[in-house]
């Protein structure tokens, strides 16, 4: 899994932006995680959800659909944000004035 | 004000800036906020590792092949460290007159700043580019708010600040505008008592938020404080 710089970080943090969840006091990780997959699919926006995988994992979208079954993208997601601190991203982004969408 | 910074293997001890390199990092702060402002990652991240190379000596290589989060922490660390620690009006209240002018260039503020400083106090450039930061946005904004009321009151004895008014028929005194940061008024200030026709007064039971009976007998409003 790749530790992302910022600039790509900014790229993850663009993609995802419509489908994170709000940042609650008391929030789980793996649920925030979880709630984000939901609004990926609910928006039916699989190319958000490949993308992201991409960037995270450094394969090229193509390759991954030919080479991976779904359960393994699912978790290269998972991890890929966790890893990441996903949370951290969407808090810096706000305190740098990056707002989010609504 | 001391801290330390972790960037990838190596550490770095940040301290509150002096002057000038204050004001440098702060011309670097409005190039990311306006990069943010018009949503370009690219420009966002060169903005970042630039204030982050001069302030840390870090070359922008090193800073791209570090996590993010590593880099954000470093920014917001020597952000909130070189934030003022008073609430400087000047600072605060954004000037709606402001434009580019023709002469400006970039690192212009430092030299504005160092003029105004040596003009006032006589002090030469290595004593203000070392100054406190609260001290020098104080002094300056002295320097600034003296300036203004010599101004005002040599308008005051011109000509040009007596238009005459043709309704009245007569010459009516129109102050010499102020810069936005000097005509804000305090919040704490009371508002000004305005007397009321007893006809325009409402009816019936008045009843007033303040009045301690009220209060207490009323728990929907306890709950709201």
């Amino acid at each position: 899994m790749t530790i992302l710089n910022l600039e790509k970080a900014i790229q993850l943090y663009e993609l995802l932006n419509n489908y994170l969840p709000r940042v609650e006091k008391d929030f789980d990780l793996l649920e925030f995680v979880d709630q984000t997959i939901k609004n990926i699919r609910e928006a039916n926006q699989h190319r958000v959800y490949l993308d992201a995988i991409s960037l995270l994992t450094g394969y090229d979208v193509e390759s991954m659909v030919a080479n991976s079954n779904p359960e393994d993208v699912l978790q290269y997601f998972i991890n890929g944000l966790i890893e990441n601190k996903i949370v951290d991203l969407v808090k810096s982004m706000e305190k740098l004035g990056y707002g989010r969408a609504g | 004000m001391l801290d330390t910074l972790q960037l990838g293997q190596n550490e770095y001890s940040v301290e509150r800036f002096r002057l000038r390199k204050w004001l440098q990092l702060e011309n670097l702060r409005s190039e990311i906020v306006r990069a943010i402002e018009g949503k370009d990652r690219h420009l966002i991240t060169s903005s970042v590792y630039s204030y982050l190379s001069i302030a840390l000596s870090v070359s922008s290589e090193e800073l791209e092949n570090l996590p993010w989060y590593e880099v954000a922490l470093a920014l917001f660390t020597i952000y909130d460290l070189n934030i003022p620690n008073l609430p400087f009006p000047m600072l605060i209240i954004p000037s709606k007159t402001k434009g580019d002018i023709g002469w400006d260039y970039e690192g212009r503020d430092w030299y504005t700043w160092a003029h105004m400083l040596a003009g006032a106090y006589g002090w030469n450039i290595q004593y203000i580019e070392n100054l406190e930061i609260d001290d020098a946005i104080g002094l300056l904004q002295e320097i600034l708010s003296e300036h203004q009321s010599n101004r005002e009151w040599e308008w005051g004895l011109s000509e040009i600040a007596y238009p005459y008014d043709e309704n009245s028929k007569k010459s009516i005194f129109k102050p010499l505008p102020r810069p936005e940061w000097m005509t804000v008024q305090k919040a704490s200030e009371e508002p000004k008592k305005v007397l009321i026709r007893k006809d325009m007064l409402p009816v019936g039971n008045v009843i007033r938020y303040d009045d301690p009976k009220f209060r207490e007998g009323n728990s929907t409003l306890r709950t709201i404080e």
